[in-house]
C-alpha cells in the first residue's frame, strides 16, 4: 500500500491506444481517483468516453462541475472545459482562455491536482505533439509528487515527454508496461 | 501568456476583503481555481507583480476600477457553443410561447457578448426580434458601449462560423458582420430592441416574469452557496414553466430534488420550472 492519494495521467496525439490498455490493466480494487486529461475534438461531446470505457476495467466519468472526486473512478477531462481539482476534492471546470491551444489543458490540470494533493500524487505524460503538460509535471515534482514520463523512444509522437525531460528531472521514464506494473502497486 | 497558481487561501482572502472594502464587490464566493487565475492574468496584463502591489493599486489608483472589473470577467468563449442547445431553442422551447404577447429572455451576468448575438441571430431568423424582449445585464456600461460595438476578433471567427454550420447547415455566419482590418463587426441592427443595463441578479428585483434566462457557464465561476442563491433568485425571475438555460456540465442536484425545476433535456442542460399555483 502506497502513501499516493491520486493519479493524473495526461497525454495526446499517439496516447489513446497507450490509455486504452491501461485502462484495461488497472487491477479491479484500483482505489485511488485516476484524472485523466487528453486533448480532444472540442465540439465532440460523446463517443469519447464511450470508445476509452469499452476494456477499461473501472467506469469513465466525465465530472460535472463541483461533482465530488470519488476512489475508484476514472475522470476525463470534459471537451471545451479545463478540468481543475480543488482542495475539498471536488472538480472545478472553466472556458477560460486554451492555454497550449488546448482546451482542456493539460498543464492547468496538473497545477491544479498538484495544488491539491502535493506529495501524494503521481503524474504521469504520455505521447503528445505539444508540449502541453510539461510546466504541469514540473509543477507536480516541485511540490513533492511522483512524476513519469512514457518512454520518448515508445512514443507514437515524442513531442510532449520530450518537452517534460527537457524542463525537469522526472523520476521514472517507462514504457506502457512499467506503467502498468507502478499503478499495480498503489 | 502561462498562469502558474502561485496564490494561497490567505492571499485569496486578504485579496476578497479589499476590494470588497474599496469596490464594494464580493467575491468571498468566486470558485477558487478560476479566481486565483482571473487575479494573476488581472496581475499579468496590467504589468503588477505582487498581490500586495495589487491590493495598493486597488486602494490606491481610483480609474484602475473599470480595467479590474474587465479584467476580472471571465469572457463568453464562442458564439453558437452547443449548437445542439440553440436548435432546442429555435425548434422546442421558443415555440412554446408564441401565443403569448411578448416573449421576455434575459441574459444577466453577460460579459462578451457572444451568447447575446447568438440569441440575437437566431431570433432574427425567426423573425422574432421584434416581438420578443431580449435585456442583457452586464457588470459596467462601458461593458455595454463595448458589446454594443460588436467588435470580435477575425481569427475567433471560425470558431463561430463552425459552431453555426453545426447549427444550420448551409447558411453561412458572415452575413451577420462586416470585416475590417481584422476584425468582424456584427451588424448593429440585431441589438437594435435589445434593453441593456448594469442589473446585479442578487441585489435587484428586476426584470421579473421571464420566460426564458440564459445562464450558461457562468455558475462554474462560483462555489455551491452562491450558485444556490442565483439559482434561487432566477426561479423568482421566471414564469412557471419557464426556461432556465445552464451549462451542459452544470446541474442542478437540489432543485431537481426539491421540485423547483424539472430537467427536460440532461444532454443540453435545459431546466423547466415547476408550475407554480399563484
Amino acid at each position: 500500500m502506497s502513501n499516493y492519494k491520486a493519479v493524473i495521467i495526461g497525454g495526446s496525439a499517439g496516447s489513446f491506444q497507450v490509455i486504452t490498455k491501461i485502462l484495461a490493466s488497472l487491477p479491479p480494487n484500483f482505489s485511488l481517483p485516476l484524472f485523466l486529461c487528453l486533448h480532444r475534438l472540442k465540439h465532440v461531446r460523446s463517443g469519447f468516453t464511450e470508445a476509452l470505457s469499452i476494456k477499461s476495467v473501472l467506469p469513465i466519468v466525465e465530472p460535472y462541475d463541483k461533482e465530488h472526486v470519488r476512489s475508484g473512478k476514472i475522470y476525463l477531462a470534459p471537451a471545451n472545459y479545463h478540468m481543475y481539482i480543488e482542495l475539498g476534492n471536488t472538480f472545478a471546470l472553466s472556458t477560460e482562455d486554451a492555454v497550449n491551444h488546448s482546451r482542456p489543458s493539460i498543464d492547468l490540470s496538473f497545477f491544479s491536482a498538484a495544488y491539491t494533493f502535493k506529495n501524494k500524487l503521481v503524474g504521469i505524460i504520455l505521447s503528445g505533439a505539444n508540449k502541453d503538460g510539461a510546466m504541469g509535471l514540473k509543477r507536480v515534482k516541485e511540490l513533492g509528487g511522483y512524476t513519469i514520463v512514457q518512454d520518448p523512444e515508445e512514443c507514437q509522437v515524442k513531442t510532449m515527454t520530450t518537452a517534460c525531460l527537457n524542463v525537469m528531472k522526472v523520476d521514472q521514464v517507462c514504457d506502457t508496461n512499467q506503467i502498468i506494473k507502478f499503478l499495480s502497486t498503489l | 501568456m502561462f498562469s502558474g497558481f502561485t496564490l494561497g487561501i490567505i492571499e485569496f482572502r486578504n485579496l476578497v476583503n479589499v476590494i470588497n472594502e474599496v469596490y464594494q464587490l464580493d467575491y468571498s464566493n468566486f470558485a477558487f481555481t478560476a479566481f486565483c487565475r482571473r487575479i494573476e492574468f488581472v496581475m499579468q496584463n496590467n504589468n503588477i507583480h505582487t498581490p500586495s502591489d495589487l491590493m495598493n493599486k486597488i486602494k490606491n489608483d481610483k480609474l484602475f476600477f473599470e480595467i479590474f472589473i474587465r479584467d476580472i470577467a471571465v469572457d463568453e468563449t464562442e458564439m453558437f457553443r452547443d449548437p445542439g442547445l440553440w436548435r432546442e431553442l429555435r425548434d422546442t422551447i421558443i415555440p412554446k410561447f408564441l401565443a403569448e404577447k411578448e416573449i421576455r429572455i434575459w441574459i444577466p451576468m453577460m460579459t462578451s457578448g457572444d451568447e447575446l448575438f447568438t440569441l440575437l441571430i437566431v431570433l432574427r431568423e425567426m423573425n422574432l426580434l421584434d416581438k420578443v424582449k431580449v435585456v442583457a445585464s452586464t457588470y459596467s456600461t462601458s461593458n455595454i458601449e463595448r458589446i454594443k460595438k460588436g467588435i470580435y476578433n477575425l481569427k475567433k471567427m471560425d470558431t463561430n462560423l463552425a459552431n453555426y454550420k453545426r447549427y444550420n447547415g448551409d447558411d453561412d455566419l458572415s452575413s451577420y458582420y462586416k470585416t475590417y482590418n481584422g476584425d468582424a463587426f456584427m451588424d448593429a441592427k440585431l441589438h437594435e430592441h435589445v434593453e441593456f443595463n448594469t442589473l446585479d441578479i442578487l441585489k435587484d428585483k428586476y426584470p421579473q416574469r421571464n420566460h426564458i434566462i440564459l445562464f450558461r457557464d457562468k455558475m462554474i465561476y462560483m462555489n455551491k452557496k452562491l450558485q444556490n442563491d442565483i439559482v434561487n433568485a432566477m426561479h423568482e425571475d421566471l414564469v412557471s414553466h419557464g426556461y432556465l438555460l445552464i451549462g451542459i456540465k452544470e446541474y442542478l442536484e437540489i432543485f431537481i430534488a426539491d421540485k423547483k425545476f424539472v430537467l427536460e433535456n440532461e444532454h443540453e442542460s435545459i431546466y423547466r420550472k415547476h408550475f407554480v399555483v399563484q
